[in-house]
């Protein structure tokens, strides 16, 4: 489907019980890219991913992946992504291989792709050699993450939508997982939505960023462009000068 | 299927794996006889009224009753445990024969347990009175029955009734408080370990997570069964009642159909309603605390009906309008041959299960999975009651 979006969002809102998480936000993200969602804790960004990964439907708004609604056609939706929670587990009493094995065995049901290879390139993905024989329980975080990660890619989604992937993560394997994913999108044109609260991660991993603030998107473009245009040596500084204007300018 | 195959096997290999879940194994097992330890002893308490017909005219029948009325017997002539005394009792006891008595009881309905554990207690009454006399009395016994009568020892037809005709449904209901007690773990369990997110984004549809969750939690109430009856079979061959063998007793197929339909409807809307409360709970105590709750409101018509208990007035009425109820209403109305009732019945039955089912559904797909939780400190309240 070459023109329509991996993404498209729209005037997009969410209200958890009085608490304005989403205040309107808009955004486009092209095939095969990795669009960057930055902004401090509180931002709004785990909420949309959120509603793009089907689990809350918004209170007013527009999302499609790659051209269907995320709420009214849900399950063409979940056919397409596959979606890294925040805070995740994988299910303590498996094994790690155990775990690929049982999400290639849904995955294979769904799409008619083949289990064995995705559990191959989980396999390969997960860098965990021999330890992915032992039960998860034994797993430290970066482990887990490493994991799930794998899971989230082994399918070969057409997008991806990874929530603070390296959050908590030691400074190499959170440098492994980057270079993971970004690999992983050029060799297979996967589209990957990722979120961060970390500027200078997304700036090494995303060709697009937008910077979200308040349930508001204040900016977006890639880090050259915007680095250009508030004549900031990062991200980071892009980010303040950025949210400065929304708030005193 | 293919898909909820995957989704059971891992369902049934998680609940087994639980340690948590020999809470909801153990728990019962300690409960239940308990239970029938405070039935029994609250019978004692509760004074006995019997109607006497005494057509002996001898000092033995006078001494039974002056007996019976001081071991706190009320003497009433509308009960419907009515002991006669022949003629020719006296008579019998002085010449060394076994003197013979009857106690005739008349049943409201198939299940008045409350008059078959007077007639019970009045048995062993006269047996205790039997033994400061030399020759032992034994009474014999006529059972009216809505109309049929028999002559078996009440007790004696319980025990026949519930093993021919009620075993099978009471076996689903013991199955169906373990496996809602599984059902609603398995939801909690992945909410504790943070797994649900991803499993609702996967390419699955909800139906399969709900009855892979179902189906699991069946297999493991029946693991759980077995269990049971191994230590009920132990039970049993302690030495306690004896006799027992068929009497032939039966309440027809009908009232078992409509009984056995109403409990298994009963056992999915337990399952349903403890996988809908378990979605809003964030951990696996409190969504066991809740679905124990729920249980308890499902059990309280058969615990009245059991324990012979009246409730009259709203009380009454809320346990009529209880779907725990309509099982017995069920029951009930097909013994009496009114059909149209045993099917509103389970029609009540069905109903309630479908909306529950919707409500679950609507839930799921709603975000308040995602947003609304209540956790153990919430429920302290609950727990504490519970202790
Ligand atoms: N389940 C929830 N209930 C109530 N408020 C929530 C919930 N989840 C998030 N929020 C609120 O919504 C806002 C946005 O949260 P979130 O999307 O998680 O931000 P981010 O991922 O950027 O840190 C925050 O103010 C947060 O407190
Ligand atoms: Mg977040």
């Amino acid at each position: 489907m070459p023109g329509k979006p991996a993404v498209l969002v729209k005037s997009l809102e969410k209200d958890y019980g009085g608490i304005k998480a989403l205040k309107g936000i808009s955004f486009e993200i092209r095939e095969g890219e990795i669009f960057g969602l930055i902004g401090p804790n509180g931002a709004g960004k785990s909420t949309t991913l959120k509603i793009l990964a089907t689990l809350l439907p918004p209170d007013w708004g527009r999302a499609e992946v790659f051209g269907h609604d995320v709420v009214k056609e849900a399950e063409k939706v979940r056919m397409l992504i596959s979606y890294l929670p925040e805070e995740a587990g994988a299910y303590r009493n498996m094994t790690g291989h155990g775990y690929l094995r049982f999400m290639a065995g849904l995955y294979s049901q769904a799409t008619g792709k083949d289990a064995d290879e995705m559990v191959e390139l989980g396999i390969k993905i997960a860098g965990l050699g021999a330890r992915l024989h032992n039960r998860v329980a034994t797993y430290s975080k970066g482990m887990t993450r490493k994991l799930l990660l794998a899971r989230a890619l082994m399918v070969r989604p057409r997008l991806a939508i990874l929530d603070e992937p390296t959050s908590g993560l030691d400074v190499s394997s959170a440098y492994e997982i980057r270079k993971r994913i970004k690999e992983f999108s050029r060799e297979e044109g996967v589209s990957v939505l990722v979120s961060s609260h970390n500027m200078l991660e997304v700036e090494f991993l995303c060709d697009r960023v937008a910077i979200i603030e308040g349930g508001r998107i204040v900016e977006t473009g890639t880090p050259g462009e915007l680095k250009a245009k508030y004549e900031a040596e990062n991200l980071e500084e892009v980010f303040v000068k950025a949210s400065g204007r929304v708030f005193h300018g | 299927m293919g898909e909820l195959w995957i989704m059971f096997k891992k369902e049934l290999a998680d609940i087994l794996r639980d340690r948590r879940l020999l809470a909801a194994i153990i728990v019962p097992i300690i409960l239940i006889p308990l239970l029938f330890g405070v039935l029994q002893s609250s019978s004692r308490s509760s004074s006995l009224v019997i109607s006497v017909v005494n057509e002996d005219s001898g000092e033995y029948s006078r001494a039974l009753i002056e007996f019976l009325e001081e071991s706190g017997v009320v003497i009433d002539n509308g009960s419907p445990v009515r002991l006669v005394i022949p003629a020719g009792f006296s008579d019998a006891i002085k010449s060394g024969r076994s003197p013979s008595l009857l106690i005739e009881t008349e049943l409201s309905s198939v299940l008045d347990f409350k008059t078959v554990r007077l007639a019970g207690a009045l048995k062993a009454l006269v047996l205790r009175f039997g033994e400061g006399v030399f020759p032992s009395i034994r009474p014999e016994f006529r059972l009216d029955v809505g109309g049929s009568v028999l002559s078996v020892e009440p007790s004696r037809y319980v025990s026949a009734l519930l093993r021919s005709a009620l075993a099978v449904p009471l076996v689903l209901f013991v199955i169906g408080v373990y496996a809602s007690q599984a059902v609603a773990a398995s939801v909690a369990m992945e909410k504790e370990g943070k797994t649900l997110e991803t499993l609702l984004t996967l390419p699955v549809s909800r139906r399969s997570i709900i009855l892979g969750k179902i189906f699991a939690s069946v297999v493991f109430s029946f693991l759980v069964l077995a269990s049971l009856t191994l230590s009920a079979w132990a039970v049993s061959m302690l030495p306690k009642t004896s006799g027992g063998g068929p009497t032939g007793v039966s309440v027809g197929v009908g009232p078992v159909v409509f009984f056995s339909a109403g409990v298994f409807l009963l056992f999915l809307l337990m399952l349903l309603t403890s996988l809908l409360v378990s979605l809003f709970t964030l951990d696996v105590r409190s969504a066991l605390s809740l679905a124990g709750l729920v249980e308890v409101l499902y059990l309280i018509p058969l615990l009245v009906a059991f324990a012979g208990l009246d409730v009259s007035g709203a009380a009454g009425l809320l346990v009529k309008a209880d779907p725990g109820y309509a099982p017995l209403w069920a029951f009930l109305s097909a013994t009496n041959g009114d059909y149209l009732r045993a099917a509103a019945a389970v029609l009540y039955l069905l109903l309630w299960n479908g909306l529950v089912l919707r409500l679950a559904v609507w839930v799921f797909e709603s975000g308040v999975l995602m947003t609304k939780s209540i956790d153990a400190g919430k429920l302290r309240w609950l727990i504490r009651v519970k202790i």
